[in-house]
C-alpha cells in the first residue's frame, strides 16, 4: 500500500471507527496478513497522536480525535504514556547539553591530577603501588630479553654478511602483491642472490629471532625459500567503505578503482546500529537493474563485508540497498549506499 | 504462550505457520499475536491479550483435531472476528450488570491522589526504560522528536537521510522503539 494522502485519511477513518463495518472487515483482513499496511497504521496512529499532544491540531480536528479516539483504556493510557515520553525527551535533551558541557570541564583536568588521585585511598593506594610495582619489573625483564635478542640478531647478520660480502640491504616499508617481484625481476636487480646459498636453518633462525616485521622482510626477500612464493595473477581486490548516510553527497565521494585483474571488490558496509539478525544486499546500476544480491548476511560490530564478482561492475554508477530481516521473517529496507565505479 | 494447550498442540500450530523453519514459525507468531492484539484494541476491547489467546487456543485446537488450514493467519482472522463478536454480547451483559448496582463512587479526592501516584511510578517506569535503551537508540529518539511542527518534515527527512533509509522506514523504526518502550514501561509498573 503506498503511502499517500487518500491513504492517511483512510486510516484515520478506521482509527476513528468511522469505516462502515463490512469495509472495516475487509481493512481488518488485510492488515493482519500484510506486515506493510500493519505498521503504516500503527505509525498512523503514534502521529495522530504525537499531533494531538504536542498541540499540533487545529481545535475541529481536536474535538474529532477527542471524540473519536480516547475510547478504551489501552488508549487513553497510550495518549499518557506519549504525553510523559515527549516530556523525558525535553529533559533528556537539556540533560545531554549540559553532560557534554561537563565533558569538556572533566577533559581539562590534568592527567595527574587523575594519577596522584588513586593514592588518596588505601585501598587504591595498595592496588596503585602493587600496579608499579609489576610495571617497574615486567619492563626490567623486557629490556634485558631484548638485549640479549639483538646480540643474537646482530651475531647472524653478520655471519650472513660475511658468507655473502656483496648482498645490499633495501628498507622494504610493507609486503604487498605489488611488493613481491616476479623471480627474474629479483634476480635481476640483486644478481649476487642467486649465487649465494642461504641454509634453511639459518633463514628459519632468523625469522624467528627478528623481533621486527621490517627485519624480518629483509631476510624474506632475500632467501631462496621466498623465491618459490607464486607471483599473483590477478591484483588484489580492493576493499570500499561505505558509511549509512552518505547519500547526501550522491555518492559521488565513493569511487571505487577496480583493476582490471581484480576478481571482484569487497564492500565494508558501516552500518549506524545493528538492528538485525539477517541482513540482504541488493545491487541495482543507475537504472535500477538488479545486477546482484545476497541473502544471510550478518553484521559485526555494525560492519558488514560484501564482496562482489568484479563481473557485475563495470564502469558507472551504482546502489546498494541493504535489507534487514524483521522478527517475521519479512524484509525491510534498513540502509542505502551509492557508489561509484572505475576501471 | 497459549493457555490451555501442552507444549506439543503449540509446536504442530507454529509448523502451521511454518514448517520447515521453528524460528521462523516463532516469529510469525509473535508478528500474528502483535497485529491480533492491536485487531481487538482497534476495536475498542480492554482485554486484548486475553482474546489472542482465545483466538490461537481455538486454531490449534482445529490444528489437533486434524482440520488442514493452508492459511494460518486468515484462519485466525476469521475466528478473532467470532471471538469479538462473543467478547462485545459479553461487554454489553456486563455493563447491564453494573448500571443496575451501580454504586455512587467514593471521594473525588481520593481518585485524584491515586492518578498521581500512578503517574510517579509511570514516570519512574520510563526513566529506568529508557536508560535501558542502547544510546543511539536514545539519540534517535530524541533527535525524532526534536521538532516543532513547521520543521517536522524536513527534519525528520534530514534525519532519515543521515542513517541512510528513506523517511518511511525511519517513521517505523521511530514506532517499533515507542512501543518496546511503552511495553517495558508497562512490565515495570506492573513488576512495582
Amino acid at each position: 500500500m503506498p503511502i499517500n494522502l487518500e491513504n492517511e485519511k483512510l486510516i484515520q477513518k478506521f482509527l476513528y471507527g468511522e469505516m462502515p463495518e463490512e469495509e472495516r472487515f475487509e481493512f481488518e483482513e488485510r492488515f493482519i496478513t500484510d506486515a506493510n499496511l500493519f505498521q503504516r497504521i500503527k505509525v498512523s496512529e503514534d502521529e495522530l497522536i504525537e499531533k494531538y499532544v504536542r498541540g499540533w491540531m487545529n481545535p475541529a480536528e481536536r474535538s474529532e480525535f477527542e471524540q473519536n479516539f480516547p475510547t478504551t483504556a489501552k488508549r487513553r493510557e497510550r495518549i499518557e504514556f506519549s504525553r510523559q515520553l515527549f516530556n523525558k525527551i525535553e529533559e533528556q535533551k537539556q540533560k545531554s547539553v549540559l553532560v557534554k558541557k561537563n565533558e569538556r570541564i572533566t577533559a581539562e583536568e590534568s592527567v595527574w591530577d587523575k594519577l596522584t588521585g588513586l593514592f588518596l585511598t588505601p585501598k587504591t593506594a595498595m592496588a596503585a603501588a602493587f600496579a608499579v610495582l609489576v610495571v617497574v619489573f615486567g619492563s626490567w625483564i623486557l629490556y634485558q630479553n631484548l638485549g640479549t635478542l639483538k646480540t643474537e640478531v646482530v651475531k647472524n647478520q653478520n655471519s650472513d654478511i660475511s658468507e655473502t660480502p656483496q648482498r645490499t640491504f633495501s628498507p622494504t616499508p610493507e609486503i604487498s602483491p605489488e611488493n613481491i617481484k616476479p623471480e627474474s625481476e629479483n634476480n635481476a636487480e640483486n644478481p649476487n642472490i642467486e649465487s649465494v646459498e642461504t641454509p634453511a636453518e639459518n633463514t628459519n633462525e632468523l625469522i624467528k629471532e627478528t623481533p621486527k616485521p621490517d627485519k624480518t622482510d629483509e631476510v624474506i626477500k632475500q632467501t631462496p625459500v621466498l623465491k618459490k612464493t607464486p607471483t599473483p595473477q590477478t591484483a588484489p581486490n580492493p576493499v570500499l567503505a561505505l558509511f549509512a548516510g552518505t547519500l547526501r553527497s550522491g555518492g559521488k565521494n565513493n569511487v571505487l578503482k577496480l583493476p582490471e585483474n581484480a576478481k571482484g571488490a569487497v564492500l565494508l558496509l558501516n552500518l549506524e546500529s545493528i538492528d538485525y539478525k539477517i541482513y540482504r544486499a541488493e545491487l541495482t546500476d543507475a537504472d535500477g537493474n538488479l545486477l546482484f544480491q545476497k541473502d544471510g548476511l550478518k553484521a559485526n560490530k555494525s560492519k558488514i563485508n560484501l564482496f562482489i564478482p568484479a563481473d557485475k561492475l563495470t564502469k558507472g554508477d551504482y546502489l546498494l540497498k541493504l535489507y534487514g530481516k524483521n522478527d517475521s521473517g519479512e524484509n525491510e529496507s534498513a540502509a542505502d549506499f551509492q557508489f561509484r565505479v572505475n576501471r | 504462550m497459549l493457555k490451555s494447550l501442552s507444549a506439543e498442540d503449540f509446536e504442530q500450530f507454529l509448523k502451521t505457520l511454518d514448517a520447515e523453519d521453528r524460528e521462523q514459525a516463532a516469529g510469525k507468531y509473535i508478528a500474528l499475536r502483535e497485529r491480533l492484539e492491536k485487531f481487538f484494541e482497534w476495536r475498542d476491547c480492554e482485554n486484548t491479550e486475553e482474546l489472542t489467546d482465545i483466538v490461537f487456543d481455538r486454531v490449534a485446537k482445529k490444528i489437533v483435531e486434524g482440520e488442514m488450514i493452508e492459511n494460518a493467519e486468515a484462519y485466525c482472522v476469521s475466528v478473532a472476528k467470532f471471538v469479538l463478536l462473543e467478547n462485545r454480547r459479553e461487554v454489553f451483559k456486563k455493563s447491564e450488570l453494573d448500571e443496575n448496582s451501580r454504586e455512587i463512587s467514593s471521594e473525588a479526592g481520593q481518585k485524584d491522589n491515586k492518578k498521581n501516584e500512578i503517574q510517579n511510578k509511570q514516570l519512574k517506569c520510563l526513566d529506568k526504560c529508557m536508560a535501558k535503551l542502547p544510546a543511539e537508540k536514545r539519540e534517535l529518539l530524541i533527535n525524532y522528536f526534536d521538532t516543532d511542527e513547521k520543521t517536522l518534515i524536513p527534519n525528520r527527512r534530514n534525519l532519515a537521510e543521515k542513517f541512510g533509509i528513506n523517511l518511511n522506514s525511519l517513521r517505523i523504526r521511530i514506532s517499533r522503539l515507542k512501543s518496546k518502550l511503552e511495553k517495558c514501561t508497562r512490565k515495570c509498573c506492573e513488576k512495582t
